[in-house]
C-alpha cells in the first residue's frame, strides 16, 4: 500500500498544528519560520482568504530522486520521499530541480543537510498516521491510502461542487503525487504551481541519459575506425620505407 | 498572526471582548475568570453549530500528575485555552511544540517548574495570565470540564 | 633603447599584477576559512530559492568549458590526423588539465559537504546527470593528466615512462575525446529536469547539444586568446598558418550554432517577445550579437582573420559568448521563476577571480618551466602573433606552410 495526505483547504483554519507537531516529531529546532526551510519542512500560508499548507508533494516518480548523484533520496514502498542525510554530497540538484521548490538547505551550517518533509517514515512504518495529520483539529490533513484519498478527493467536489475548484491538485502534477489537495479558490491563487507538466519530470533527463552506453559504444567505435582510415597512410609510408 | 480576527475559528471571537475584566483585582478576576470561560465556551459552542463550521477535533481534557500533597485535581482544557488565550491567537503554535508536546505530551507538571517560567509558567506567570500561585482553586479542582469537550468531539 | 625601456614597462606590468594577485589571495584564503568554518550563506548570496550561483554557472560550467578546445585539437590532430596542428595540442591540453582543476577545487567550495565528494564513486544513480557529470570530471581530469604527463616526462628526461604512455595515446585521446563530448553535453542536461523553470529563450529538450557545440566554439575562441597572451607574457606563441583555418572552423561552427539557437528560441514562441525586450531579453540578445553573431561577423573579412589582433578580438569574443551562455542559462533563465533576485556577493567573487588568478599562475610557470610552446625560431617575436611584428609573422609562416 502507498499512503499519502490529502489537504482539504476548505477545511483549514490555519491553526499551524501540524507545523507544530512536525517539529516535535522530527526534532527540528524552533522558532517555527513564515516560510519552510530547512528546519521547518511544513507551514500554512493564507493566500486569497484561504488557508494552504506547504510540504513536500512526494511525486509518485520524484525529481529530487532522479537528480540526486549519491541516491541520498529514496521514494521508500510506503510512499514517502525520504533522504539519508549520511549520504548527501550537497550538491543540492534536487533543491534546483524540484518543479514545487520543496528541498531546502542548512545555509547557515559548516555541516550542512537537506530539509524536507519526509512523510513520517517511523509513524508510518508503526500502523501510525503522519504528525500533522494525527494533530489535525478540522480534519483538514487526511492520511491514508494514495488512492482511497484520491477517491475521497473525488466524491467531495462532486458532492459540493459550488464549494470547490473542480481540481484535485497531485493527481496528475508531475506525473502524479502522494500529497493531494483540494480548495475553494483557484490554486495558483494559493501560490501552487500550476504550470508543473503533467509527465514525471525524470523522463525529460533519461531520454538523453539512456542514450549514454550506446554513444559510448558507437561513438568509441567510429572514433578508433578513424584513427585507423586516417593513419592508414602514415602506415603505407612507414612500410614504404621500410623497404627502402 | 497569520489571519485577521474574521478569519478565527468561532469561539476565539467570542472570546476577544470578556478578557477585560482580568483588569481587577486578582481573587475577582479568576472568578469572573471562570465565568467567562464557561460562558465563552458556550458561546463558541452555539456559533460553532450554528455558522456550520468544522467542528474542532481537540484532545479531551488532561488529568495532570498528582502529588500526595495536592489541593485537588488539575484538568487542563483545550477549548478554554484555545479560546481564551490571547497570546496564542488561537494557533496551536502558541503553545505547541513548546513548551507543550504534542504527540508524546508529559502529564507531570511541578510548581517548580512553572516558577521557573517552564510549562504552565510560560503564559501563567501573573502578567500575561492569571499565576500559578494566586490561587489553588483556580486550576486544583474536585471537578471536571469533561462537558465542554464533549461538545467539541473528543480525542482524534 | 627601446629593447630596455619595453623590458622595463613589462616588468612593472608584471610587478603591478602580482601585486593585485597577492591581495587577492589573501582575501581568496580569508573567504576559504570563513566558507568552511561558517557555511555557505556566510560566505554566498545563495538561497532555498537560488541555489546554484557564480560558482556552479561560471567556474563550473565555463571552466569545463573552456577545457573544450583540448578535445577539439585532440581530435583534429590525432584522430582526423591533421598533424599541422600538432603544436596547438599542448597549450591547449595544459588549459583543459588546468580548467578541470580549477573545476575540481570550485566544487570543494560549492559542494555543501565537499569531503564525501567520493560517495559519487560508491553510492550509484545512473539517473542522475549529475552522476554522469561527477564521473566525467574524474575520469577526464585523469584522462588530462595522463596526456599531459608526456611533456612533465620530457622536461625530466625520463624516458621509459614516457613510452609507456605513448603505447596508450590512441585509446587516451579517444577516451578523451569521448568523455569530453558526454561531459560538455552533460551540463546542458542538468538543465532539462527544470522545463518550467528556466525561460523559453534558453529551455530546450537540445541542450546538451547546443552546450557542446558551443563549447567547441570557444575551445577554439580560448586557443586564440591563450595563443595571445603567452605571446605578450612570454614571447610564445602560434603560428597564423595554424590560426587563420581555425579561425573558419570557428566561423561555421557558431554560424550553425546560432542558427540553431535563433531556430529553437522561434520554435519556443520567445523570438517576438525580442521586439519588446525586458531583462531576459536583454541577455539574450548580448549573448547572441556579441557572442556569436560579431565574432562571426569579423571572421568573415579575410584581413581580420589574419590580424592577430582580429583573432584575439573574435576569439574573445565568442568565448564572453559562451560564458553568457552558461551564465543566461544559469542564473539569468532561472531568475524570473525562483521569485528571488540573485547577484553574486563579493566573496563568491573572490573565490571565482581568486581560483581564475591562481589557474593563470599556474599556465605561466607551466608554460617556463615545461616545453609547452614550440620555440620561437628566430627569437622572441619574431614570429607570428606579437602586434607589429604580426605581417612579418604572416609572410613567414606562409612561407612554412608548404615545407609541412
Amino acid at each position: 500500500m502507498s499512503v499519502g495526505l490529502l489537504f482539504d483547504s476548505t477545511k483549514c483554519i490555519g491553526c499551524g498544528g501540524c507545523t507544530a507537531a512536525c517539529k516535535e516529531q522530527n526534532n527540528l529546532p524552533l522558532p517555527i519560520e513564515p516560510v519552510t526551510t530547512a528546519y521547518t519542512w511544513t507551514i500554512v500560508e493564507k493566500r486569497d482568504g484561504a488557508f494552504v499548507r506547504r510540504l513536500c508533494m512526494h511525486c509518485l516518480e520524484p525529481t529530487c530522486v532522479s537528480v540526486c548523484p549519491v541516491g541520498a533520496l529514496q521514494k521508500s514502498a510506503s510512499g514517502g520521499v525520504v533522504y539519508d542525510a549520511g549520504k548527501c554530497i550537497g550538491c543540492r540538484y534536487c533543491i534546483m530541480a524540484c518543479p514545487f521548490g520543496v528541498p531546502k538547505y542548512q545555509w547557515d551550517r559548516a555541516i550542512p543537510v537537506v530539509g524536507k518533509c519526509v512523510l513520517c517514515p517511523d509513524r508510518v512504518k508503526a500502523g501510525l498516521a503522519t504528525a500533522c495529520a494525527t494533530v489535525c483539529p478540522t480534519g483538514a490533513t487526511l492520511f491514508g491510502d494514495r488512492d482511497a484519498l484520491a477517491r475521497e478527493a473525488r466524491a467531495r467536489i462532486d458532492a459540493e461542487p459550488a464549494k470547490y475548484v473542480d481540481h484535485v491538485y497531485g493527481l496528475e502534477e508531475a506525473g502524479g503525487t502522494s500529497v493531494l489537495m483540494l480548495s475553494g479558490v483557484p490554486f495558483e491563487r494559493l501560490g501552487m504551481k500550476t504550470d508543473v507538466p503533467r509527465q514525471p519530470l525524470p523522463l525529460l533527463t533519461w531520454q538523453i541519459l539512456s542514450k549514454v552506453p550506446d554513444f559510448v559504444i558507437l561513438a568509441g567505435a567510429f572514433l578508433f575506425g578513424l584513427h585507423w582510415i586516417t593513419h592508414r597512410r602514415d602506415e603505407v609510408r612507414q612500410a614504404e620505407e621500410d623497404e627502402r | 498572526m497569520r489571519h485577521s480576527p474574521d478569519q478565527h475559528s468561532p469561539g476565539e471571537g467570542a472570546s476577544s471582548d470578556p478578557v477585560s475584566p482580568r483588569r481587577t483585582t486578582r481573587v475577582r478576576r479568576n472568578i469572573l475568570l471562570n465565568f467567562v470561560c464557561v460562558v465563552a465556551c458556550a458561546v463558541a459552542a452555539a456559533l460553532g453549530i450554528g455558522a456550520g463550521a468544522a467542528t474542532l477535533r481537540l484532545p479531551p481534557d488532561i488529568a495532570y500528575d498528582r502529588s500526595p500533597d495536592s489541593p485537588g485535581p488539575v484538568i487542563f482544557s483545550h477549548v478554554n485555552h484555545v479560546a481564551l488565550a490571547p497570546s496564542t491567537e488561537g494557533e496551536c503554535t502558541g503553545c505547541h511544540p513548546e513548551p507543550f508536546k504534542m504527540l508524546k505530551p508529559s502529564r507531570h507538571v511541578t510548581h517548580d517548574e512553572m516558577n521557573a517560567g517552564k510549562l504552565c509558567g510560560t503564559c501563567h506567570d501573573g502578567k500575561t495570565a492569571s499565576g500559578v500561585q494566586d490561587d489553588c482553586e483556580h486550576c486544583h479542582k474536585a471537578r471536571s470540564q469533561s462537558g465542554y469537550s464533549a461538545r467539541t468531539g473528543g480525542t482524534p | 633603447m627601446s629593447q630596455a625601456l619595453a623590458l622595463r614597462a613589462r616588468n612593472f606590468r608584471i610587478s603591478f599584477w602580482q601585486g593585485i594577485f597577492v591581495v587577492l589571495l589573501l582575501l581568496f584564503l580569508g573567504v576559504t576559512f570563513v566558507r568552511f568554518t561558517r557555511g555557505l550563506g556566510a560566505v554566498t548570496n545563495l538561497s532555498d530559492g537560488f541555489p546554484w550561483g557564480l560558482w556552479i554557472g561560471f567556474d563550473v560550467l565555463c571552466g569545463v568549458g573552456l577545457a573544450a578546445g583540448a578535445f577539439t585539437i585532440m581530435a583534429t590532430v590525432h584522430l582526423l590526423n591533421i598533424k599541422r596542428f600538432e603544436p596547438i595540442v599542448r597549450p591547449t591540453l595544459l588549459t583543459g588539465f588546468l580548467g578541470y582543476v580549477f573545476v575540481i577545487i570550485a566544487l570543494m567550495f560549492d559542494l555543501g559537504q565537499p569531503w564525501r565528494i567520493w560517495h559519487a564513486l560508491v553510492f550509484w544513480n545512473p539517473h542522475s546527470v549529475m552522476f554522469e557529470v561527477a564521473w566525467c570530471v574524474m575520469l577526464y581530469t585523469t584522462v588530462l593528466m595522463l596526456e599531459f604527463l608526456p611533456i612533465v616526462f620530457e622536461r625530466l628526461r625520463l624516458e621509459r615512462p614516457r613510452r609507456m604512455l605513448r603505447f596508450v595515446s590512441t585509446p587516451l585521446v579517444v577516451a578523451g575525446v569521448l568523455l569530453s563530448t558526454l561531459h560538455q553535453s552533460s551540463l546542458g542536461s542538468l538543465y532539462l529536469i527544470v522545463p518550467s523553470k528556466l525561460h523559453p529563450l534558453w529551455y530546450t529538450p537540445l541542450l546538451p547539444f547546443l552546450f557542446f557545440i558551443s563549447a567547441v566554439g570557444a575551445g577554439i575562441g580560448m586557443t586564440f586568446v591563450e595563443s595571445y597572451l603567452s605571446q605578450r607574457a612570454f614571447g610564445r606563441h602560434l603560428e597564423m598558418t595554424l590560426l587563420e583555418p581555425l579561425a573558419r572552423f570557428m566561423v561555421v561552427i557558431l554560424t550553425v550554432y546560432g542558427l540553431w539557437r535563433l531556430r529553437i528560441t522561434q520554435a519556443n514562441g520567445a523570438l517576438a517577445g525580442l521586439l519588446h525586450p525586458g531583462y531576459e531579453q536583454w541577455m539574450f540578445m548580448l549573448e547572441i550579437g556579441l557572442g556569436v553573431i560579431l565574432p562571426v561577423a569579423l571572421l568573415l573579412s579575410r584581413r581580420i582573420r589574419n590580424s592577430p589582433r582580429g583573432l584575439v578580438g573574435a576569439g574573445f569574443l565568442a568565448v564572453f559568448g559562451f560564458v553568457m551562455y552558461r551564465l543566461n542559462v544559469s542564473v539569468t533563465g532561472m531568475e524570473a521563476t525562483s521569485g528571488v533576485h540573485y547577484t553574486p556577493s563579493w566573496m563568491e567573487l573572490v573565490v571565482s577571480l581568486g581560483l581564475l588568478a591562481i589557474g593563470m599562475a599556474i599556465f605561466a610557470v607551466a608554460v617556463r618551466v615545461l616545453p609547452i610552446f614550440p620555440e620561437p625560431e628566430g627569437g622572441p617575436g619574431a614570429a607570428g602573433f606579437g602586434g607589429d611584428d604580426a605581417e612579418a609573422g604572416l609572410i613567414e609562416g606562409e612561407a612554412a606552410a608548404p615545407g609541412r
